[in-house]
């Protein structure tokens, strides 16, 4: 288990050392990033002088291992829109996302398992098509579309809801304004998840064990909540653990269309301002995040499962 | 009156009369086709939005960037102070919206087919490799993988988009080539399976080549998870350009795109919500009709080609 664990460890640097690469070069496959660095009425000169103070000028492979051991640290540079270090403004900002995933990811749990479960159960009953139909649909809505509907439905036309931003401007709490954003990131995991679960149930509760304890006497409910339900939770964890990158991408969309001030929107704004050290900063900790869900997928998975159990 | 078969009526006369002709792969596939609603509603949704975008000039009543300064913000034709020749209403600059929906559809089937189809052949081939010559370039290949997986697909997206400037171009190669990943995956499986097949060992003792055994053996067999792919592939770009376009960072204007259009109607959500619904609900037709297709063909590409 142990060397397991270990060698999935090993595995994540090369990984990593490929993601360091691609985010230092996203910003240098055209033009002369420099330039894109600086106002328009720079002259020669001041253009220069931020070349050497960046660390421009000297040869691609210094400047490659500059950038690694200043992000190790931390040091991903300043946003030149306001003068504050990188680092700072994604660490701001990252929570917030945090707050939208993990919401999210709740209401998306809450809502999956029961669906699923009774869809299975259910099998082919109205419920279970009403909620394949739907799982199906989910699949094809474009998730910023989404959002948008429901600003429609619940902030325009119902009222009820605000439609963008946060507590913070009035002082209130933040839930008012949390819902619709993660009622839409959470959708898309409704669907995968519900279609996921209702699979996994209907194998488990064909299987020849659960057969035999029906055999045995047990009692439907038993039968459902200790044998059935651990064994078909089983591949949700590994999927809910996957599906981390798709909640990552899905949220910075959404941050964007709720105005929401998370790491997402500012990735997004920090890219039409081409303001680069954001983006680097905000590249890698997303990658750093994905790798430790991952990571967890992979060492928890042996645990759930103890027919894979590693020596 | 009892029937006579062939065999009955004596001297072979069974195989002139009894053998039907042959079942060509063409009739299986259209037979299967026929039984299936998935398959038929995918492939007629996907039929219309094609030729929807192929005829665009044909069938759109006005061109798509052509101002009514005198009638925006009209609604649709159903609805009060609806007109009749503005389907589905005018928008903030009185451009006619039906018309518009329809040459959005050029950029989505574009952009989804072409990125898919780049992604695609990019995947199957670093996946073959992987797969059949295994070891180093193998675990390199697994690498890039894990890598490009790492990085949620729309952020890098993003960030290239972002730093080469938006065109046509650009985002097809982008998509395209930030795509490739899961391809390489499901084609280095396969190929890892197929390898292990007596059929590939016997013609390695006969002498083939490695290169003629990848693509006369191995790709034939992947072909079918390929092309499951890449029609799921393309519902995932067409969804992923309309996110590039509702953020500005898609095909630029004036070309229509259905992502750029909901963004304009986002500003006006609250006095003309029919700028915002139509293109979204354009996105989510194509989008499950090709859902549908890719879904259908999964079905039926993979147990048959596996008898072969």
């Amino acid at each position: 288990m142990i060397r397991y664990a270990l060698g999935r460890v090993l595995q994540m640097i090369p990984v990593l050392f490929l993601v360091s690469i691609i985010v230092f070069f996203v910003i240098r496959i055209k033009g002369d990033p420099v330039l894109m660095l600086v106002p328009d009425w720079y002259t020669q000169e001041q253009i220069d002088g931020v070349r050497k103070a960046y660390g421009f000028d000297k040869p691609v492979y210094v400047q490659y291992l500059q950038f690694v051991s200043r992000a190790v640290r931390g040091d991903f540079g300043r946003s030149f829109r306001n003068r504050q270090p990188a680092w700072d403004l994604v660490k701001a900002a990252l929570p917030r996302t945090a707050q939208l995933a993990f919401v999210a990811l709740l209401l998306g749990v809450v809502v999956s398992v029961p669906l699923g479960i009774v869809s299975a159960v259910k099998r082919n009953s109205p419920l279970d098509l009403l909620v394949t139909t739907i799982s199906v649909g989910g699949r094809a809505l474009p998730s910023f579309w989404l959002g948008i509907m429901l600003m429609l439905l619940f902030g325009v036309v119902l009222r009820w809801l605000p439609v963008s931003g946060t507590g913070a401007v009035k002082g209130e709490s933040d839930l008012k304004y949390l819902i619709l954003p993660a009622i839409a990131l959470a959708t898309g995991l409704v669907t995968t998840l519900t279609r996921l679960i209702r699979s996994s149930m209907l194998e488990v509760l064909g299987a020849e064990y659960i057969t035999m304890a029906r055999a045995k006497g047990l009692s439907e409910l038993t039968l459902l909540s200790r044998h059935a339900l651990r064994n078909a939770l089983i591949p949700v964890v590994t999927v809910l653990g996957l599906n981390i990158a798709w909640l990552l991408g899905g949220a910075v969309i959404i941050e964007q269309v709720f105005a929401w001030p998370g790491m997402g929107r500012l990735m997004v704004q920090a890219i039409y301002a081409r303001d680069n050290a954001i983006v680097q900063a905000g590249l890698v900790v997303s990658a750093v995040i994905i790798m430790i869900a991952n990571l967890s997928v992979d060492l928890l998975y042996p645990l759930l499962d103890p027919r894979i159990r590693h020596d | 009156m009892t029937t006579t078969t062939g065999s009955e009526m004596g001297l072979g006369a069974d195989a002139v009369l009894n053998t039907k002709r042959r079942a060509t792969p063409t009739m299986i596939l259209f037979k299967r086709w026929r039984r299936s609603p998935v398959g038929i509603v995918g492939s007629v949704i996907v039929l219309i939005v094609v030729l929807t975008a192929v005829l665009a000039p044909f069938i759109a009543p006005y061109p798509p960037a052509e101002h009514h300064r005198k009638e925006r913000f009209r609604p649709p034709s159903w609805m009060d102070g609806g007109m009749p020749n503005y389907k589905l209403g005018t928008d903030q600059l009185g451009r006619d919206i039906l018309s518009r929906i329809i040459y959005g559809s050029r950029v989505s089937v574009f952009v989804g087919v072409a990125a898919a189809t780049i992604g695609g052949l990019l995947g199957a081939i670093l996946g073959l490799f992987a797969g059949y010559y295994g070891g180093l370039t193998d675990s390199f290949i697994s690498r890039l993988v894990d890598t490009f997986l790492s990085i949620p697909f729309i952020v890098l997206v993003l960030a290239i988009v972002g730093v080469l400037g938006p065109s046509l171009t650009t985002i097809i190669v982008v998509l395209g080539v930030t795509g490739w990943a899961s391809y390489a995956r499901v084609v280095r499986g396969e190929t890892l399976s197929v390898r292990a097949r007596e059929f590939v060992m016997a013609a390695r003792v006969v002498g083939c080549k490695k290169g003629s055994i990848m693509f006369r053996h191995v790709l034939p067999n992947a072909f079918a998870s390929i092309i499951a792919m890449a029609t799921l592939d393309v519902a995932a770009t067409i969804l992923a350009e309309s996110s590039l376009s509702y953020l500005g960072l898609g095909v630029q204007p004036p070309t229509v795109t259905w992502g750029s259009m909901i963004a304009d109607g986002r500003e006006y959500l609250s006095s003309a919500w029919w700028l915002a619904v139509f293109p979204g609900l354009a996105i989510m037709f194509t989008v499950l009709g090709v859902i549908f297709l890719g879904d259908w063909l999964r079905d039926v590409l993979d147990p048959r080609l596996k008898e072969n």
